[in-house]
C-alpha cells in the first residue's frame, strides 16, 4: 500500500514535467459527462489551455505528449456560485443598505490563500459576492481560483440582493422587508423610465438579466416569487434550502435555485429538497459559501443529496453546468466540452463518489493542485506539490 | 424490488393475515417433500422448530417479538466479523437473533409459512450501523457545565422522532448518545437502540461510558493546567474513595466475624497498618492511599433529627468522632499533646487528652453540646471492651462514578484534540490504568504512533468539519488526516462517528463519513468495521451487536448497492429481526 502510494507520487512528479507543455493528452479510465453518466476509456486532448477533444476516439496529433492515467477518471472543475473568497471581510458596507453600484471585483485579494483552498477542493470557478447584509449588495465577480493571475478574472457576474433578516436593522433604512421592497419598487420604476441606463441594476430591473437574491426561509421564496412576478424580474433564489416546501413559488421563479451549504449535521428536511426539486424539473446549484464553510463541503453536499435520493444527473449538473449558467460563464466552463477551458479534476474513481480522492486539479490546462499521498502522513515525505 | 416469494410476505410483525392453523399440517408436509439443498435443509430444520413453537403458542405476540424466519439471500454480505465479505451470501434471522450467515446455495426455496425470503442479488447486507459518538436526540440548549454525575439520558429527547427516523433510514440502528463537552468529566453516555421509535426510552442502556474532555473551550496554558489537574485530582479522590470503601468492607468483615465468634475484637493500630499494606498491593490502579475522609457518617447525605434540631450535610453538630477532631486540630496547626501523636488513640482505650476541654473549641460550642460530648466520650470508654462497628466512608457521588472507571468496570472516553493534549491524556490513562478511548483526536497525526503503542482506541468525528472560518483553513481535513494516520499507525480500534454536532442530529451520514475516510486512505473494509463492530466494541456492545454473526442480535441493513457508494440507498432495516424500516413503505 505504502509503496504503491510512493510510486504514484513519483508518477505524478514525472507527469508534471510532461504536462508543462502547451498541449498534451491524458488517457483516463473515464470522464463525467454533463448528464452525470460516465464515458469509459477516454482521451482528453488539451490544446493551449482549452479542451481540444474528449472521448473514446480522439486522435492525438504527432508531437503531443500522452499521459497514461488509466486508473483515474476526469471530472469538470466545479463552479461555486456564492463565495466571499479573499475578501477578508471587506465585502460589507455598514452605513448603506442599498449599494447597487458596488462592485465585488474591487474587493478581493487574488493572492489570498482562500483560493488555494478552493482549488484544492476542486472548485475552479467562483462567484465572489458582496455580503448578505445589504438589500442590494452590488455586482458580483466571476473568477478562477488558479492559473495565471492576469487570466483569472472572467468578468462581472449577476447583481446580488438579500431579503434576509441580516439585511435589515434599525441603524439604517430600510429597516424592514416591506420597506425594502418599497424602495426596490421605486428604484425599478425609475430604471424602467431610463432605457439608456445600462447599469447592472437597471438591466435587472428591466428583466434583461438575472440577479442572485438571498432568501433563506421558505416564506422568503414566496415573497420573492410574488415580487418577481409583479415586476417581471429574473431572480435566482439563494440559500432556498426549503424551496420544495413552496414548490409552486419556486417553479414560478423560472430560474435555478441555489442550495447550501450542506453539512452532515443537516436534518433530512433540508437535504431531501433537491430530490423534490429535481422531480419537478427545477434545476438547482450547490454552493459551499466558502470561506465561511469549507470548500470541500460542496462535493460532500452533492453526495449527501444523492444519498437522499436526488438523481445523479441533477447532482452532477448542480456542481457544474447549472452554476456556470448562473454565473454567465457557461460558454467557457462547467463541462468537458471541446472549446471550453481545460478546467478539470483527476479522481481515482467516480467523481461523484466520496471514496474517490482528488489526485490533481487543473485550471486552463495548468495543474494548480496535486494531492498529498499517505506517504506524507507519517511526516517522512512531503507531498508532491509542484 | 425486494422479491419476496412467500405467499405470506407480510412482515412478521403483522400477524393478522396468518393462515388458519388447520392448514399448517399440510403445508408442513409439502415443505418437507419439496426441499433440498443446503438452504433448504437449514430452512427445514428451523422451520420445524418454528412450526412446533408457533403451534404450541398460538398467540400473536410470538410474531410481534420477531418470530418467524427472515432470510436475505443472494446479496454481498459485509459481515464485519472474521468471515469478512461473503459474496452471494444468505443471512437468516430467527427469534430476533441471527441464526446463520453463510454462502447461499442458490437452491430454489418454496414458500413456507412464517418465512420471509428476500431475494437480494446485486445488493449488500451489513450489520446495523452504530454511531459511537453522537449527540442525536440531545437538543440544543444554553451553556451548561455538566459534571461526572450527569447522564446523557437526562437530556435525551426521545420524542424527537424525526431525528431518530432520519438516522434509522440511513441504516443506523444504535447510537451512543454522549453528553456535550464542557471540559473535565461531563457524565456518562447512554446507548440507544432504534428498535421502536415510539419507545426509544425502552431501549436505552445507561452508563455506557464516562466522558471527559481536555482542552476544549479553554484559552491558554493556565486553564489547561487547571483542567488536567482537576481531572487528576478527581481520579485521585476516586482511587482513595475506593480504598476507603475496600478498607471499610474488610473491617466490616472482621466485625461480622468477631460478632459471630462472640469475641470482643478491637482493631489496633498495627492491624490497621497491615491492612493498608495489603490493600496497597491490591489492584494496579491504586496510587497510594488517599486521606481518610473527615466526615464519615453513614447518614451524611440525609437530614436527620438530632437532639431536637435538624442536622444537614457533612458535619452533624455533636456526632463528631475523635479522629475527625484530631484531623481538624492538625489542619489548624494545633499544638499536640507532648509526646503524643494525634490519631494514635483512634480505637485505643487510653485517650490521653481531652479535646472537649480545649477552651477555643469549647467557647464555640453551646453548653448543652459539651455535655453531650462528654456523655459520648464516656460511652466510648464503656464500649472499648465491646465491639465497635466500623464507620462507612462518606458517600461521594462523583467518586462513585469515577471509581467504576478506576476499577475498569466502565470505559472512559477522553475527548481531546491537540496532539500535546493527547499525550497528556495517554499518561493519565496509563497512570490510572483506565479502559480508555481517545475521542475527537483531530490532531492525531503527529502522535498516532504513541496512541497505537498505548493500545488506546480512537473515535474520530465527522471527517470534514464545518469549521471553515476565515482563519481556520489550516484545520482543513484534520479528521481525515487522523483517520488515515490512525490506520497507518495501526491504531485499534478506529471508530468513525458523527461526533459532537450540537443540534440534536447525527448518524445520518455515517456511510458518507466513512467514504471520505476511504478517500483519505482508509481501506473500505476498515471503514465499514469502523461504523459497525468497532463502534459496538467502543460501547462494550460487541457481544450482542455490531456484526453479522450467528447468535448476535439481528440488527441487519439491506442496501441497494455498496453502503459507501454515493447512490446506494437503504432498502430495509431490521432490529432484533423485526423490520423497522422499508424504503417502499416509508418514503
Amino acid at each position: 500500500m505504502h509503496k504503491r502510494m510512493v510510486f504514484t507520487l513519483a508518477l505524478l512528479l514525472t507527469a508534471s514535467v510532461a504536462l508543462a507543455g502547451d498541449s498534451y493528452a491524458i488517457k483516463a479510465a473515464g470522464y463525467l459527462k454533463p448528464d452525470g453518466s460516465i464515458e469509459k476509456d477516454i482521451t482528453l486532448l488539451v490544446i493551449d489551455g482549452k479542451i481540444g477533444a474528449i472521448g473514446q476516439d480522439v486522435s492525438v496529433p504527432n508531437g503531443v505528449a500522452v499521459v497514461e492515467r488509466n486508473d483515474q477518471m476526469i471530472g469538470p472543475g466545479l463552479v461555486d456560485v456564492h463565495t466571499t473568497l479573499g475578501t477578508n471581510g471587506r465585502n460589507f458596507e455598514q452605513a448603506n443598505s442599498i449599494e447597487a453600484g458596488a462592485r465585488a471585483k474591487e474587493l478581493f485579494d487574488p493572492d489570498h490563500h482562500d483560493f488555494k483552498e478552493a482549488a484544492a477542493a476542486g472548485i475552479t470557478t467562483v462567484i465572489i459576492a458582496p455580503a448578505s447584509t445589504h438589500l442590494i449588495g452590488g455586482r458580483t465577480v466571476v473568477v478562477k481560483t488558479g492559473g495565471p493571475r492576469e487570466e483569472r478574472m472572467m468578468g462581472e457576474g449577476p447583481l446580488k440582493l438579500s431579503l434576509t433578516q441580516e439585511a435589515f436593522n434599525m441603524r439604517r433604512t430600510p429597516t424592514s422587508l416591506t420597506g425594502g421592497l418599497y424602495n426596490l419598487r421605486q428604484m425599478i420604476a425609475a430604471a424602467e423610465k431610463n432605457k439608456n441606463d445600462q447599469s447592472a441594476f437597471a438591466r435587472w430591473a428591466r428583466g434583461e438579466t438575472h440577479a442572485l437574491v438571498e432568501v433563506g426561509t421558505p416564506e422568503g421564496v414566496s415573497t420573492l416569487a410574488q415580487f418577481a412576478e409583479e415586476q417581471g424580474l429574473k431572480c435566482v433564489a439563494l440559500y432556498a434550502n426549503q424551496a420544495a416546501e413552496r414548490l409552486d413559488d419556486a417553479k414560478s421563479l423560472g430560474q435555478p435555485i441555489v442550495l447550501g451549504t450542506y453539512e452532515f449535521s443537516d436534518p433530512r428536511r433540508y437535504t431531501r429538497n433537491p430530490n423534490i426539486l429535481a422531480a419537478n424539473d427545477i434545476p438547482f446549484a450547490l454552493t459551499s459559501s466558502a470561506p465561511r464553510y469549507q470548500s470541500a463541503l460542496m462535493r460532500v453536499g452533492a453526495a449527501m443529496v444523492m444519498k437522499q435520493g436526488a438523481p445523479r444527473s441533477a447532482v452532477a449538473a448542480s456542481l457544474t453546468t447549472v452554476p456556470a449558467e448562473i454565473a454567465g460563464v457557461a460558454k467557457r466552463v462547467g463541462s468537458l466540452t471541446p472549446g471550453k477551458d481545460a478546467d478539470f479534476i483527476l479522481y481515482d474513481g467516480d467523481p461523484l463518489d466520496l471514496r474517490s480522492r482528488m489526485r490533481a486539479v487543473f485550471i486552463g490546462g495548468e495543474r494548480v493542485y496535486v494531492s498529498e499521498t499517505l506517504a506524507s502522513h507519517d511526516g517522512s515525505k512531503e507531498g508532491g506539490k509542484s | 424490488m425486494t422479491g419476496t416469494v412467500s405467499r405470506y410476505t407480510q412482515s412478521p410483525i403483522h400477524p393478522v393475515d396468518r393462515p388458519p392453523l388447520r392448514r399448517w399440517g399440510k403445508l408442513k408436509y409439502s415443505c418437507y417433500c419439496s426441499l433440498n439443498g443446503r438452504d433448504a435443509l437449514t430452512m427445514r430444520v428451523i422451520c420445524r422448530v418454528i412450526l412446533g413453537w408457533v403451534l404450541l403458542t398460538p398467540t400473536t405476540s410470538v410474531w410481534a417479538q420477531g418470530g418467524g424466519i427472515t432470510a436475505i439471500r443472494g446479496a454481498t454480505v459485509l459481515t464485519s466479523s472474521d468471515a469478512g465479505t461473503i459474496e452471494n451470501g444468505v443471512v437468516i434471522m430467527r427469534g430476533g437473533k441471527i441464526a446463520d450467515v453463510r454462502v447461499s446455495s442458490g437452491q430454489a426455496v418454496p414458500p413456507m409459512p412464517g418465512l420471509n425470503l428476500i431475494e437480494a442479488e446485486g445488493k449488500y447486507v451489513t450489520a446495523g450501523l452504530i454511531d459511537a459518538w453522537s449527540t442525536l436526540g440531545l437538543n440544543p440548549g444554553g451553556p451548561i457545565a455538566p459534571v461526572a454525575t450527569s447522564r446523557a439520558t437526562d437530556a435525551l429527547n426521545v420524542y424527537d422522532r424525526d431525528a431518530f427516523a432520519d438516522a434509522l433510514r440511513m441504516g443506523v440502528t444504535g447510537v451512543c448518545v454522549t453528553p456535550p463537552a464542557a471540559g473535565g468529566f461531563s457524565g456518562t453516555a447512554a446507548f440507544v437502540r432504534l428498535k421502536d421509535l415510539n419507545d426509544l426510552a425502552g431501549n436505552v442502556t445507561d452508563d455506557v461510558c464516562i466522558v471527559a474532555q481536555v482542552g476544549l473551550g479553554t484559552k491558554g496554558p493556565v486553564s489547561r493546567l487547571a483542567e488536567l489537574k482537576a481531572l487528576r485530582d478527581l481520579l485521585e479522590t476516586a482511587a482513595a474513595y475506593r480504598d476507603a470503601l475496600d478498607e471499610y468492607d474488610e473491617k466490616l468483615e472482621d466485625y461480622k466475624k468477631a460478632l459471630k465468634d462472640g469475641k470482643t475484637v478491637k482493631l489496633t493500630k498495627d492491624d490497621d497498618k497491615e491492612k493498608e499494606k495489603k490493600a496497597a498491593k491490591k489492584g494496579e490502579g491504586r496510587r497510594g492511599r488517599g486521606r481518610r475522609g473527615r466526615g464519615r457518617h453513614p447518614e451524611h447525605d440525609h437530614e436527620h433529627d438530632h437532639h431536637g434540631h435538624t442536622c444537614v450535610g457533612i458535619r452533624c453538630c455533636d456526632e463528631i468522632t475523635e479522629d475527625e477532631f484530631v484531623e481538624w486540630l492538625q489542619s489548624l496547626g494545633e499544638k499536640k499533646e507532648e509526646g503524643h501523636v494525634p490519631g494514635d488513640d483512634i480505637g485505643n482505650e487510653h485517650v490521653e487528652y481531652d479535646p472537649w476541654a480545649d477552651p477555643d473549641w469549647a467557647s464555640d460550642e453551646p453548653e448543652e453540646k459539651k455535655d453531650d460530648a462528654k456523655d459520648k466520650k464516656d460511652g466510648d470508654k464503656k464500649d472499648d471492651d465491646e465491639l465497635k462497628k466500623p464507620d462507612k466512608p462518606a458517600y461521594d457521588p462523583v467518586s462513585e462514578v469515577l471509581m467504576r472507571a478506576i476499577k475498569r468496570e466502565i470505559p472512559i472516553r477522553f475527548e481531546v484534540h491537540r496532539p500535546g493534549d493527547v499525550l497528556h491524556v495517554l499518561k493519565l490513562i496509563d497512570t490510572y490504568y483506565l479502559d480508555a478511548t481517545v475521542v475527537g483526536a483531530s490532531g492525531l497525526l503527529p502522535v498516532a504512533e504513541n496512541v497505537a503503542d498505548a493500545k488506546v482506541g480512537v473515535i474520530v468525528g465527522q471527517v470534514i468539519g464545518s469549521a471553515g472560518g476565515n482563519d481556520r483553513s489550516h484545520l482543513r481535513d484534520l479528521n481525515l488526516q487522523s483517520a488515515a494516520a490512525s490506520q497507518h499507525a495501526e491504531v485499534s480500534p478506529l471508530v468513525l462517528s458523527s461526533g459532537r454536532q450540537g443540534n440534536g442530529v447525527g448518524g445520518q451520514y455515517l456511510t458518507q463519513n466513512a467514504a471520505l475516510a476511504v478517500s483519505g486512505g482508509l481501506s473500505e473494509d476498515a471503514a465499514i468495521r469502523a461504523i459497525t463492530i468497532e463502534a459496538a466494541r467502543s460501547c462494550k456492545m460487541a457481544d450482542e451487536i455490531g456484526s453479522l454473526e450467528k447468535g448476535k442480535k439481528a440488527d441487519v441493513v439491506l442496501w441497494s448497492g455498496h453502503p459507501l457508494a454515493p447512490d446506494s440507498v437503504v432498502e430495509k432495516v431490521f432490529v432484533d429481526g423485526v423490520e423497522v424500516y422499508s424504503r417502499e413503505g416509508g418514503q
